[in-house]
């Protein structure tokens, strides 16, 4: 069984390495106490001074989590090389780097809570801003919770010990810098954590490619390997149900293969049938393919085995023409009825190498109407701001860079280390499936990363790729903890409680703030459980769907207003809830796939914010120049434009560019 | 839970496991002293 208590011994070695480099990071970043403690500037943004490659490190590494493996891994081992366009939103920050990051910096606001109170005026303003920085205390806090579970579970698996262990001893680690060094201390400890964390990832990788014969050898026996398809055995199958499985063609409904026999599936079974039954699965894909005999055949499950309800499986059967599409089916009554497994599936496994192995429009596993979304969602989402979760940890580090063009630096350099290193999981993770080709669990196969470090590194490796964990865990959570104490100090008790409060009061309420975020993480982790995708993916749902369009309008759209873009937070909530979860609940709409609950979302939305928008009055026109003087955001500005020119608010810089252009033209 | 045939089977030679964790330590302490001095500096300068 995966058990990473039957691989994982520490060797004295190892402990040496992995306290070694404890001792390193949390010393490190508690070292910079002294200019973390000075004032709200230095405990939050690092006194704005920082040179663009540390926050590019910072935001590089805080993307880098215990879970993140574990989501690449899933997806690259489901979907192929194809998968890690599901990674490929960080390209968001492409654009922004030269849009939303530069227009951010310039504002100078602390938090994108702040942000919302200089571009909109009024009430709706600071309702705004309270609502905004509410929701992402909560955030901050259920993301320390499910990373900190994440990183129960890897110490779980490791050494044994109770979820609660590894939810608490490693988040409180990194506690340590955060309490006492502030944001100096997290982005510190990030570029030494980055850098580990980086040559950790690239040795990991090779390794794995190493164990699975080489990068020739991985593409030659993908090649080879016999067809799969995941299959979660319904859960509601009655006790010693039979099943037959079909294979066909999807558009002329020309059965390819099919049981002779059925095999049995039951509501429950020992873990000696489910290994026992995995073994042969494994021995499917990897034999030789007997479609050679031009004969294709289903290869599991066949008759004389035994299914159990509720679990994944990979169905086999041979390889047949590359680059050919299937409709993989199941029958419980004899073959008179037909429900899918899978429709607009890939033969073989050849597919796994090509990045755009697409399964149709709308059908399949990776469907192109879900790839386009993604695009959409990744690069367009550049021009806003809060387009992506990611967004909010972006802008500390936006903010903490000396200059706009440091800005822009950081955020290009930060992401396209994100896309390197998801490229570099990828080969690893290719190398994982050619050895462990037969897990139809996501919660299998989803360690993949972190089975090739611990069965295949040499000891003293393993306790060093320990500590590189532990880096990964705490880049994260010591960036959410700061942040999350910003939100709750500058945009609750510097602008609501007490807004004259002395430089050292703010960085004491940062210090408790922080504190208590520490503990609230705690209660969300156990509140999560292991569910991490789950509650993941409906987090970033609620997020970024209904008011992924409003917060690219606020940022290029002047008539855009706090009704407006208050309405569509309101309604998003409501309707995000409705459109995954409840209407499918009670069949009053199908269970959309994700790419369609976003559109719905995007249209469900603004037909709330458009008409509140042109029914309510535009934001009060001083309070527009005023932003637009500090912060030149681009877009459909026109009118407020116009009105700074008439002011004379523009006259210097439009000087200075005139100046510049005719000193070019002399040159 | 599902069956991964796990038997280990560490790849390279046991000295590896010396050498290169010792490399990127090293790496480590350097870029550490390295950033102390540069912000140490950089205060000094601006007090």
């Amino acid at each position: 069984m995966l058990s990473f208590e039957n691989i994982v011994t520490f060797s004295v070695l190892d402990w040496i390495w992995l306290i070694a480099f404890i001792l390193l990071m949390v010393i490190f970043g508690a070292y910079f106490y002294r200019l973390g403690k000075r004032s709200e500037a230095d405990f939050f943004l690092a006194g704005r001074g920082l040179p663009w490659w540390l926050p590019a490190s910072s935001v590089y590494a805080t993307h880098t989590a215990t879970d993140t493996p574990i989501w690449v891994g899933g997806v690259v081992y489901r979907y192929g090389l194809a998968g890690l366009w599901y990674a490929f939103f960080a390209a968001w920050c492409a654009i922004s780097a030269f849009v939303s990051t530069r227009i951010f910096r310039r504002s100078l606001a602390y938090s994108q809570a702040e942000w919302q109170t200089l571009r909109f005026g009024g009430l709706g303003a600071e309702m705004i801003r309270g609502w905004l920085a509410g929701w992402q205390v909560f955030m901050n806090m259920f993301i320390l919770g499910w990373v900190g579970i994440a990183a129960g579970k890897v110490c779980n698996l490791l050494f044994g010990w109770p979820l609660w262990i590894g939810l608490v001893l490693p988040t409180s680690l990194g506690a340590i810098y955060v309490l006492t060094s502030g944001y100096w201390g997290v982005v510190m400890a990030d570029f030494q954590q980055g850098v580990i964390v980086l040559l950790l990832i690239f040795i990991v990788s090779i390794w794995g490619v190493v164990a699975a014969g080489g990068p020739q050898e991985i593409i030659a026996k993908l090649m080879q390997y016999n067809s799969t398809a995941e299959w979660i055995v319904p859960s509601e199958v009655q006790a010693r149900t039979t099943g037959l499985i079909r294979i066909s063609d999807p558009e002329t409904g020309e059965v390819y293969a099919q049981n002779g026999a059925p095999f049995l599936m039951v509501d429950s079974g020992s873990e000696a049938l489910i290994a026992r039954t995995e073994e042969k699965v494994h021995r499917m894909i990897t034999g030789q393919p007997s479609s050679e005999s031009g004969q294709a055949a289903v290869l599991f499950p066949t008759a004389g085995d035994t299914l159990v309800a509720g679990y994944g499986y990979q169905v086999v059967w041979t390889a047949g023409q590359s680059g050919r599409l299937v409709d993989v089916a199941f029958s419980t009554d004899g073959g008179q009825t037909w429900s899918a497994v899978i429709e607009n599936h890939y033969d073989g496994q050849g597919w796994r190498i090509n990045p755009f192995s697409f399964t149709g429009w709308t059908q399949g596993q990776f469907p192109i109407f879900w790839f386009i979304t993604m695009m959409v969602i990744a690069l367009i989402g550049g021009f806003g701001m809060g387009t992506s979760i990611d967004w909010f940890t972006e802008a500390q580090r936006i903010q903490s860079a000396r200059t706009v063009r440091d800005s822009s630096y950081s955020i290009w350099a930060g992401s396209a280390l994100v896309l390197i290193r998801n490229s570099v999981w990828a080969a690893a993770i290719l190398g994982f499936f050619v050895l462990f080709p037969h897990l139809g669990r996501s919660g299998d196969y989803e360690m993949a990363w972190y089975v090739v470090g611990f069965n295949y590194l040499p000891i003293g490796m393993v306790g060093f790729f320990f500590a590189g964990i532990l880096a990964i865990h705490l880049s994260s959570v010591s960036t959410q903890l700061n942040l999350g104490a910003m939100y709750a100090t500058r945009d609750f008790y510097h602008h609501y409680v007490n807004p004259r409060a002395s430089e050292q009061q703010l960085v004491r309420v940062g210090r408790i703030s922080t504190f208590i975020l520490l503990l609230g993480s705690f209660l969300f982790g156990i509140i999560i459980g292991e569910e991490i995708t789950q509650w993941l993916i409906f987090a970033l749902w609620i997020m970024m769907a209904g008011v992924w369009l409003p917060n690219i309008l606020q940022v290029v759209w002047w008539r855009f207003n706090a009704w407006g873009y208050l309405s569509a937070w309101i309604a998003n909530l409501g309707l995000s809830w409705l459109v995954v979860w409840i209407l499918p609940h009670f069949g009053v709409i199908p269970a959309l796939p994700d790419y369609l609950q976003f559109w719905a979302l995007i249209v469900l939305n603004a037909l709330v914010y458009l008409p509140v928008t042109f029914l309510t009055k535009p934001e009060n026109m001083d309070h527009l120049v005023s932003y637009y003087v500090m912060s030149r955001p681009i877009g459909f500005w026109g009118p407020v434009k116009r009105e700074a020119r008439r002011r004379g608010l523009l006259q210097k810089e439009e000087e200075y560019i005139r100046s510049q252009i005719e000193g070019d033209d002399e040159r | 839970m599902g069956t991964i045939f796990l038997q280990i089977q560490r790849i390279g030679s046991p000295a590896l496991g010396i050498i290169l964790p010792a490399l990127i330590f090293g790496l480590s302490v350097v870029l550490t002293y390295l950033m102390i001095r540069h912000f140490t500096r950089q205060e000094d300068s601006r007090e």
